[in-house]
């Protein structure tokens, strides 16, 4: 147990050492819809949308009210709201989301908070849904 | 052909040697075509203007500091004609911030001779209401705190002794923010300072260029005096950026130029002419 804990905390670092392209720190409040392609690290108030195709990291002072699409999602804060997550999702200890959540992997360490119904996708009907989305773009 | 703009404080006699070491290497490098002394009577925006509309140049090279640099890029920019404008260098007599983010540096014959290399690009430039800037805009609240005595006291009594912070809005693309930071930072080109605190936050600075048509927006709060790092930052990379307050606050551009909120920040692309040094910072 302690292992896989341990394994959460390095996947929330490994989410915060890549680039980053967008972060809210603190003492901002933000409303409205952030749309991104890059990492968003989130520490700050947040209302609206987060949508990225990068990585999203959720810091332990965040408090996000919104819907949430990324890639992989680390969550250390609260969120309310409903979570979509194309690759994994992690709720650290401390770490509370109120909502549904839909992921390929979920992990919930001891002492998280999770309070919803979780979807999880198949890597299959995940990679089919991607194609879909392909083809309609095309 | 190149035409220097040579500012009013340069008169100065302890400029008298550094002066002559430039004039010395321009005239090697067989540069020296054409200058004016700027005075009280014929400021920079009259000799940029009266240039711009009437002589033929490609190199417009402003020799002075800052200031100096801000005034010639202004008058650059406002010119009505923008076809065929010269492409700006400077020749840094001071520390400057516009020398050392365009790669020009402070040793007066290298300076020279980063200026003969005729490397010319065209580069974002920033707009803030009707004024230009070439590497930021900077709001810095914390200021606030060495206002006179007057003004101490007056905070002691109004507000419990505390200096409270201007709350700042500021609307992004498709969202706003709220902030009572100590410092807001629109980046175009980033100096060794930001290039501190961004590597600080993990971000990629490549991604900052004055090539992409895009602003880089800094919010700093918390200052650690013993690491001189903010311990709280937000960043965002956006086309466009309103700032909005209760009460009016100042920013400045490229540490020069006075802009009163609200103020209206775009970034136009590849919009500005420039010589580049070696050592610039994109």
């Amino acid at each position: 147990m302690f292992k896989n804990n341990q394994e959460n905390y390095d996947n929330a670092e490994n989410i915060q050492d890549q680039d980053v392209e967008t972060i809210i720190g603190p003492s901002v409040k933000l409303e409205g819809n952030l749309i991104g392609e890059g990492n968003i690290s989130i520490y700050g108030n947040v209302s609206g949308k987060i949508e990225t195709k990068g990585n999203l990291l959720v810091g332990d002072s965040a408090k996000i009210k919104a819907e949430i699409n990324a890639a992989n999602i680390s969550i250390a804060g609260l969120v309310e709201g409903n979570i979509n997550s194309s690759q994994k999702l992690e709720i650290i200890e401390n770490g509370k989301v109120i909502g549904d959540i839909s992921s390929q992997m979920l992990s919930i360490a001891p002492g998280a908070l999770f309070s919803g119904q979780s979807n999880m996708q198949d890597n299959a009907e995940s990679a089919a849904k991607k194609k879909n989305e392909k083809a309609t773009e095309e | 052909m190149y035409f220097y703009i040579i500012d009013n404080f340069i008169k100065e006699k302890r400029y008298a040697r550094i002066y002559h070491r430039m004039s010395m290497q321009l005239n090697d490098l067989g540069i020296f075509d054409d200058k004016i002394q700027v005075t009280k009577v014929r400021p920079i925006e009259d000799i940029v203007r009266d240039v711009l509309s009437n002589r033929n140049i490609e190199q417009i090279v402003a020799v002075g500091n800052d200031s100096t640099a801000s005034k010639v890029i202004n008058a650059i920019c406002k010119h009505p004609n923008q076809e065929n404008t010269p492409a700006f260098g400077i020749i840094p007599f001071e520390t400057s911030d516009i020398a050392d983010c365009l790669g020009f540096p402070t040793n007066i014959e290298d300076a020279c001779s980063m200026i003969s290399r005729r490397k010319i690009d065209k580069i974002d430039i920033g707009k803030a209401n009707k004024d230009y800037f070439l590497t930021s805009l900077s709001i810095q609240q914390s200021t606030l705190k060495n206002k006179g005595t007057f003004d101490k006291i007056k905070n002691i009594f109004i507000k419990g002794g505390e200096i409270q912070l201007a709350e700042i809005q500021l609307v992004l693309q498709n969202f706003k923010l709220t902030s009572t930071a100590e410092k807001i930072d629109i980046i175009n080109i980033y100096n060794d300072y930001w290039k501190k605190q961004l590597n600080n936050q993990g971000i990629n600075l490549k991604k900052i260029s004055p090539y992409d048509g895009l602003a880089n927006l800094l919010i700093s709060n918390n200052l650690q005096k013993e690491t001189d790092s903010f311990s709280d930052i937000s960043f965002f990379t956006t086309k466009n950026i309103t700032i909005n307050t209760k009460d009016k606050i100042f920013a400045h551009l490229d540490n020069i130029v006075k802009v009163k909120t609200p103020i209206e920040v775009t970034i136009k692309m590849k919009y500005f002419k420039a010589l580049l040094g070696k050592n610039r910072h994109f």
